[in-house]
């Protein structure tokens, strides 16, 4: 029996990890699925909720202003949701410049926000953003050529993490992004990714289907409806933004958080996800998104599962992941003690974007 | 040093970021909603 906890606690986190990598590989060299691109100038609604944004709300609405795309099909909507810091007063400078301000004086929630956003956008095109992070000029263009293709519903941007140097963020938390990003893009050439990036997806508008106020992953919820609805939902890295890396551990940790309550919700709320015959991705979700929240407790179950193991094999899987959480609490250690830390760095893949 | 920092702070980050889903487990079944401020963010 422990030996059966054991090994299948093992085999779970190597195939999430490993396995499951591996399988997308193969997968892909067999049924990769092109996506036929042609650029192309549709109307587009960008849509943005926000807060307490006064620090990002300036820049981010002068770089809309920047994008390379024709004005008059571009319409900017930022949906306010009972600002208390004069977000507010700063969107309303930018009224006369074409910026459509929807506003709630209660809080209402990011989802409802954005269904109050979307109820007034016109465009052929929904393209969502946070606040925070910026777009490269040609995002748009980038983003909507991919809509020339029937087959696509969905389509999400690559988000860079950026040091204080203006690089891209290497290191632990790098080399994981990296990691994860290159998933999306082997699940994007097979059919669709479980999920978008907050910060940078766009949809076509008549897909859209207004969220539950509680919605804690629209980036997640939104792009798996279109999925299926029967169309894909793809990543294109051509399409970028950028976003700095934070400074503040709690508020990387807080968020990444955020982003894995909101999977467990994403499972109670569309239960359809976890049925292969409704889910036309359900290996990629199982395995990528399902598959990550039960890693902590296989991790657990094989740590204790070990300490009744002492013999051969197993004792030096049991030293080997000691050697690991005392490491762990070293890197612990040197973090509190002012050294870079991994949260600091660890920014949300958008708001629902990092997945560990 | 820096060299022995960023392997240090691989398991870190690596038992960190799972603790992260632990915590959304607790948050989910308390019913947290408000994700405007994350949970677990101590205003500063």
């Amino acid at each position: 029996m422990v030996e059966a906890i054991f090994w299948t606690s093992l085999s779970c986190i190597a195939y999430v990890y490993a396995g499951y990598p591996l399988l997308l590989l193969v997968w892909r060299r067999l049924a990769q699925r092109p996506v036929h691109k042609r650029y192309q100038e549709p109307s587009v609604s960008l849509v943005i909720a926000m807060h307490n944004e006064r620090k990002n709300a300036r820049p981010k609405l002068e770089n809309c202003f920047e994008l390379d795309y024709p004005a008059d099909k571009l319409q900017v909507i930022v949906s306010l949701d009972a600002p208390t810091d004069g977000t507010d007063a700063l969107v309303r400078d930018y009224a006369a410049r074409g910026v459509e301000m929807v506003y709630s004086p209660v809080r209402i929630g990011k989802a409802a926000a954005l269904n109050r956003g979307v109820a007034v956008a016109t465009g052929e095109v929904l393209l969502f953003a946070d606040a925070r992070q910026r777009f490269d000029k040609s995002t748009v263009r980038e983003l909507v050529a991919n809509f020339a293709d029937e087959s696509v519903g969905s389509v999400s941007g690559e988000l860079f993490l950026l040091d204080e140097q203006g690089k891209e963020a290497s290191d632990a938390v790098g080399a994981y992004w990296r990691y994860e990003k290159r998933l999306r893009a082997m699940e994007s050439d097979i059919h669709s990714v479980p999920g978008a990036s907050g910060a940078i997806y766009a949809i076509r508008r008549r897909l859209f289907v207004p969220l539950q106020p509680e919605t804690i992953l629209d980036d997640v919820v939104i792009p798996m409806r279109i999925v299926l609805g029967g169309r894909r939902a793809i990543f294109d890295p051509a399409a970028r933004a950028y976003d700095a890396a934070s400074q503040n551990p709690e508020l990387e940790y807080g968020r990444k958080t955020r982003t894995l309550t909101g999977n467990y919700q994403l499972f109670a709320q569309m239960p359809e996800l976890l049925v292969p015959w409704r889910n036309p991705i359900f290996v990629q979700m199982v395995s990528h998104k399902l598959g990550r929240l039960l890693v902590p407790y296989c991790l657990a179950a094989l740590f204790v599962s070990n300490l009744f193991l002492l013999y051969g094999f197993y004792l030096v899987v049991l030293v080997c992941q000691i050697l690991w959480y005392v490491l762990a609490g070293a890197g612990w250690l040197l973090s509190t003690r002012g050294v870079e830390s991994p949260a600091r760095q660890f920014q949300q893949f958008g708001q629902g974007e990092k997945e560990i | 040093m820096n060299s022995l920092r960023k392997v240090l702070l691989v398991p870190y980050t690596f038992v960190l970021m799972n603790s992260a889903v632990i915590a959304g487990f607790y948050y989910f079944m308390r019913g947290h909603r408000d994700f405007w401020n994350a949970p677990g963010t101590r205003r500063i």
